[in-house]
């Protein structure tokens, strides 16, 4: 047997985290030696990322060979396989090709799955990876009707960009895009879903980011799934179906019962459809096929017993090491497991993954050269996502949703139609988080006190004065 | 630069301890090793009495040392002695082996003028009077009864005026400046007497026009240090910086 | 206590053309009288302001400009008198555009972060080049781009300027000194900043964690909100000498200009010190009218450690700028395939809106040593003063006014009326308090509400109709500012700069 060849640091999973734990380590010890362990050809980085304010940041996600990263980072070794196997106790992980490494530190950012729903039916697509999401752009164009499952981010964002064509949305809760947004900001932003496409005033300058899916590989392994959807996963796909126009129907609080080929008793419709859905109200569609776009959960190696948190991510104490010494994990795959800081707190994003990515990185070698570990990362103190949908900006800040507060809180509102929708979280008088859609250029002002923890209860609703640039007043 | 150099010297002279102005020992011998090693203004013999570390009279040899040395420091505090004895014997060992601190471009031009011919010249000689004379009435500089002064008025000229430098920025500038309008600037001076008053205007612009000077030198200074200190990935000229 | 307007008159009265006092008693407890400078369309505003403010009483916790003026009036140690400028709008405690110094010599006198501001020495910066407007209009976009992408991120990322927690101790301590030796800024650069771009009491070591942490990210970046930086192009020179001397030939020269500040880090410090002057108000019985003025000692130890952390806020502003002037070269350099150097890329001058200095003035005939607080304004000396730079003796300091976003910026010198009048101070640009953009707003909440109610949380909107019965137009123009500097001799008009690109953070 070959002597196995042993590097400073393994690193599996080519995601935004993985990517960004490998950056992180080359930018401390460019000299170390690096292993990537890839699901896919192509890797994920971060390239631009567009500061909003402090630390809202945009991400410009770039697709890139494997080969063209190991380019920029020379001490990189890069293999495209999976992790089948992990022996802690002599520190070797061996590949689902065979292949046996050696490693001082370790860090699983396999990232996560998507959650499918139970059916098995050749009609469910499940959009989660830069693969599937290729598959539905071909689909869509022979298709006039499409079911989509799920209310998360990016069901909600592709209800939006669906063109032309009938699109059913079956949602659990009473509102849309719940898992981001309160049910204010759910109507606001209904008002522009249906075809109405009121196409919000095109982007500042720049500031529109690219996702530019160079090339989706289509010669990998086809049980190796793709690199997980980023910020703009669709900006580069048309999803235009074969009608003249698109049509949107929710059905609010139900799910999926059934799906058939065969149409059921129960259809009241004449005509003929590949498959036919049925919901729990007892309704049934017919469709061309069905998109499920439901979340995640995390993609765990199933090789060691780690301690799992109860969403079943690998849970890590503050400098992201597992229950396992010298194995980390960053991303989806993990779950926090420190006391975090009262205006943040864990979601399985992008912009969660890359910050997380980097301060592992920066943990794994400050413990590799034996230093204190770092100073957890500011980013943990402060929840903040940007996201897109409907075409508008929607930054989400702290507690947005009065996670935490119990109910006991109050709700400061701003609404003007198809302009924006703010909404200030208050508690005690003092801020706790914000929902703001459509360009406010608030952010900056509104991140700023809830960090401050300032008193504000003299203002009262006057905070939202739309006669008040607050963001001045507070300079 | 210079004073990295110094720094070494001070580590050659006592190896790493540096408190020893305050060690009168170590002072002592620290005087006599620069001496014996490198300042040599004495003959050997002549060194006797510095050399006497432990004598009641080391301290008048000293003064009369530094009297020797021309030290502009002789009444100063020590660290400003040693600071100053140190320069002088970094200077004395650049000058031995210059070639050895080649990769130093810049020091190189500073102090290369070693073999000057010039030094050679009899500056008091007839025949030097009458050239300064010449070259006086040629460049039309008003004569001092000092030749020298007249001397160091033509180099005035020569370097603002006609130096490389001088003629390209001539040449560049089609505009030869334009001549500056007094009675439209206030001077911030309350003088009565019309002719009082533009003698100091006069002077007040002259002492802004040398504080150019001296700024213009002290951010020379400042892009002399930077060209060591900086990040070696910048590179301000083309604006660019990483990768 | 609440007084009817015509009561509130009382206390005012017309200085000239375009100033007023405000006569003790306005409200109580002035130690000094108030002046604010205004002129017609101004005026209007801000008597507006009060009288809504007395028909209402003090509704929403927004003090009218005049009454924060008033208050700070009758903070311990305050000399002089309490001034507010042209563009002076309701701020936290003081209002922006609010100047008060502090005798350093009396033990009560204080210093007070909400005279300075949370986004301490946000500032602006002027960049000239030898361009014409013809020769970048063609390339308008590219270069915008160009800049953008250029924005640097922050912390271990492979930003252009990539800073480590060492660095920031650093910079915190040195200012554009850290620049300059990081090779990012030119030496001519520290030559035309205020304080040449370092503050020498800053000590970082009274700076929180949370506050390093927090800038950490943010170092080398321009900020969002009312940070930008604008590609402008001259558009009018009304002093051709002064402009000459700043590099300023003629109509249509391109210019840069750079707004930013200290962001998060100098909120933090802002923060932290309300917190413990707090405190330390109680400890040494310090009463002021709002609440919002927390203050404490010049002397004292919470006073101390805010300058020196407010210092190192200064220095971290400092360096922001600098680094983004970097930035605005190279992507200028790359466009025009030449260098910085060659593109006269010099920085005109550099200044700073929310700060405290000492310094030294001339009150009641005597010198003084003062800590003059100037937020939402700038320091604007004259000719001959020893602290600015040889280049601006004859013409006095170059003051930036940046419009607001997209609206016209001005080049003003100081002047030495407003080194008598005014400590050395000016406008520092558009009062944008209360903008009439968003009043006019159609806001509809009724479908909104109904869907947020059936979460069963209490609910509360904003309407523009608390404060201001009828919207005026309440905005200040940047115009009518500087015409009022100008015309009340605080400061003297030079250039007009037009903005043809905007770069936002």
């Amino acid at each position: 047997m070959d002597e196995i060849k042993v590097f400073d640091f393994v690193v599996v999973g080519g995601g935004i985290a993985g990517i960004s734990t490998i950056e992180q380590i080359c930018l401390r010890l460019p000299q170390s030696s690096v292993l990537l362990l890839s699901a896919s050809a192509f890797v994920r980085v971060a390239t631009t990322r567009l500061k909003l304010t402090t630390h809202i940041e945009e991400l410009q996600i770039q697709e890139e060979a494997v080969n063209d990263f190991h380019k920029r980072y020379p001490n990189v070794t890069a293999v495209i396989t999976k992790l089948d196997k992990i022996y802690p106790e002599s520190h070797i992980i061996k590949s689902s090709l065979g292949e046996t490494f050696g490693y001082r530190k370790i860090c699983i950012c396999s990232g996560s799955v998507p959650k499918v729903v139970d059916f098995d039916s050749p009609f469910i697509i499940g959009l989660r990876d830069t693969d599937s999401a290729a598959d539905l752009k071909l689909k869509l164009s022979k298709s006039k009707r499409v079911c989509v499952l799920g209310n998360g981010g990016i069901a909600t964002e592709l209800i939006y960009e669906l063109k032309n064509i009938d699109v059913i949305w079956v949602i659990r809760d009473k509102y849309i895009a719940s898992a981001f947004v309160d049910s204010g900001a759910a109507e606001f932003l209904m008002h522009c879903a249906d075809g109405t496409d009121k196409n919000p005033t095109p982007n500042q300058h720049a500031k529109m980011l690219r996702y530019t899916t160079a090339h989706v590989s289509s010669d990998v392994e086809k049980d190796i799934p793709g690199c997980a959807l980023g910020p703009n996963w669709h900006s580069s796909l048309e999803l235009t179906g074969a009608l003249e126009k698109k049509n949107v129907t929710i059905e609010y609080q139900t799910f999926i019962k059934d799906v058939s080929v065969t149409k059921p008793a129960t259809y009241q419709g004449t005509e003929e459809w590949p498959a036919y859905v049925t919901l729990n109200n007892g309704k049934v569609f017919g469709c061309d096929f069905i998109v499920s776009a439901t979340g995640v959960s995390p993609s765990i190696p199933d090789i060691e017993p780690f301690a799992v948190g109860k969403d079943g991510g690998i849970l890590v104490t503050q400098s992201m090491e597992s229950s396992i010494q010298d194995i980390y994990a960053a991303g989806d795959v993990c779950t926090v497991n420190w006391d975090v800081a009262f205006h943040w707190f864990q979601m399985r994003l992008w912009s969660q993954a890359r910050p997380m990515g980097a301060y592992a990185g920066l943990c794994m070698t400050a413990s590799f050269l034996k230093e204190e570990p770092p100073l957890l990362d500011f980013s943990f103190e402060l929840f903040t996502h940007v996201t897109r949908f409907f075409g508008f900006r929607v930054v989400l800040l702290g507690l947005f949703n009065g996670q935490k507060l119990e109910g006991k809180y109050e709700a400061l509102v701003r609404v003007t139609k198809g302009v924006e929708y703010l909404k200030l979280v208050v508690k005690d008088g003092k801020l706790h988080g914000a929902v703001l859609i459509g360009d406010t250029e608030m952010e900056e002002t509104f991140e700023n006190l809830i960090l401050n923890q300032l008193d504000i209860s003299r203002y009262g609703e006057n905070l939202l004065n739309p006669d008040i640039d607050i963001d001045d007043y507070f300079d | 630069m210079l004073t990295s150099n110094k720094k070494e010297a001070i580590k050659v002279v006592k190896s790493g301890d540096t408190v020893f102005v305050h060690n009168e020992k170590q002072f002592r011998s620290t005087i006599v090793w620069l001496e014996d090693q490198k300042v040599r203004r004495y003959k050997i013999e002549d060194r006797e009495s510095l050399r006497n570390t432990t004598a009641e009279q080391w301290n008048q040899a000293f003064e009369q040392y530094l009297k020797d040395l021309d030290c502009p420091f002789a009444n100063g505090s020590r660290p400003e002695i040693v600071d100053w004895l140190l320069g002088l014997a970094v200077q004395f060992e650049f000058n031995e082996k210059p070639e050895s601190y080649a990769s130093s471009p810049k020091i190189q031009q500073q102090t290369s003028q070693q073999s000057n011919p010039l030094d050679n010249l009899d500056f008091e000689s007839e025949d030097f009077q009458v050239g300064v004379v010449e070259l006086a009435n040629l460049l039309q500089v008003p004569r001092h009864p000092d030749h020298l002064m007249t001397l160091e008025g033509i180099c005035n000229v020569i370097q603002e005026k006609l130096s490389q430098d001088a003629l390209k920025e001539a040449l560049k500038t089609k505009n030869p400046g334009n001549p500056v309008q007094f009675e439209n600037i206030s001077f911030g001076l309350d003088i009565k007497s019309p002719n009082v008053s533009s003698a100091a205007n006069v002077l007040r612009y002259l002492f802004i026009h040398d504080l150019r000077d001296l700024q213009t030198k002290i951010n020379e200074c400042l892009v002399c240090v930077q060209a060591l200190t900086a990040n070696p990935k910048t590179d301000t000229k083309l604006g660019k910086v990483g990768f | 206590m609440v007084r009817t307007y015509d009561d509130e008159m009382k206390f005012l009265e017309r200085l000239s053309p375009c100033s007023w006092r405000i006569k003790k008693g306005f409200v109580p407890n002035m130690n000094v009288e108030g002046i604010f400078y205004v002129n017609n369309n101004l005026e209007d505003l801000m008597f507006d302001e009060l009288r809504n403010a007395c028909a209402q009483g003090l509704v929403g916790g927004f003090l009218p400009g005049m009454k924060q003026i008033a208050n700070v009036a009758a903070l311990p140690g305050i000399v002089g008198r309490s001034i507010g400028l042209p563009d002076v709008h309701s701020g936290y405690g003081f209002a922006i555009g609010n100047v008060a110094a502090f005798d350093m010599d009396d033990p009560n006198s204080i210093v007070s972060p909400g005279g300075v501001g949370f986004d301490i020495n946000c500032g602006v910066r002027l960049l000239r080049t030898n361009l014409t407007e013809k020769d970048v209009q063609p390339f308008k976009e590219q270069l915008t781009q160009s800049m953008f992408d250029h924005i640097p991120v922050g912390v271990g990322s492979k930003g252009v300027i990539p800073i480590t927690a060492q660095d920031l101790e650093e910079a915190l301590e040195m200012g554009v000194d850290w620049s300059l030796r990081e090779g990012y800024a030119w030496a001519e650069d520290k030559e035309h900043c205020e304080e040449f771009g370092r503050m020498l009491n800053a000590d970082p070591s009274k700076v929180s964690l949370r506050a390093k942490k927090r800038g950490l990210p943010q170092l080398g970046t321009l900020g969002a909100g009312n940070h930008y930086a604008e590609i402008q192009v001259v558009d009018e020179i009304y002093d051709k000498w002064a402009a000459n001397k700043m590099g300023i030939e003629h109509k249509g020269q391109v210019c840069i200009m750079i707004h930013s500040g200290s962001r998060g880090f100098g909120h933090q410090v802002a923060t932290d010190a309300l917190n413990s002057m707090d405190k330390a108000m109680k400890r040494d019985k310090i009463v002021t009218n709002d609440r919002q003025l927390a203050c404490a000692r010049i002397s004292s130890t919470e006073g101390q450690d805010y300058l020196k952390g407010m210092a190192a806020a200064a220095n971290f502003a400092w360096v922001n700028r600098a680094s983004m002037t970097f930035l605005c070269r190279q992507a200028f350099a790359k466009q025009f395939n030449s260098t910085p150097d060659d593109l006269d890329m010099h920085v005109i001058y550099d200044v700073s809106h929310n700060i405290a200095k000492v310094e030294q003035h001339t009150v009641d005939g005597k010198l003084k040593t003062l800590l003059v607080h100037r937020k939402g304004s700038t320091r604007a000396f004259p000719p001959h003063h020893p602290l600015i730079p040889v280049d601006y003796q004859l013409t006095g300091q170059p003051v930036l006014i940046g419009g607001t976003m997209g609206t016209c910026s001005y080049i003003l010198t100081g002047t030495e009326q407003g080194m008598v009048e005014t400590f050395g101070s000016t406008c520092h640009g558009a009062g944008r308090a209360l903008s009439r953009a968003k009043s006019r707003r159609n806001l509809d909440y009724t479908e909104v509400l109904e869907r947020l109610k059936e979460q069963g949380i209490s609910i509360r909107v904003a309407s523009p109709k608390l404060v201001m019965e009828e919207a005026p137009e309440s905005y200040k123009n940047v115009t009518d500012v500087v015409d009022t500097c100008h015309a009340a001799g605080i400061s003297k008009k030079t250039v007009k700069l037009r903005p043809i690109a905007v770069i936002k953070g």
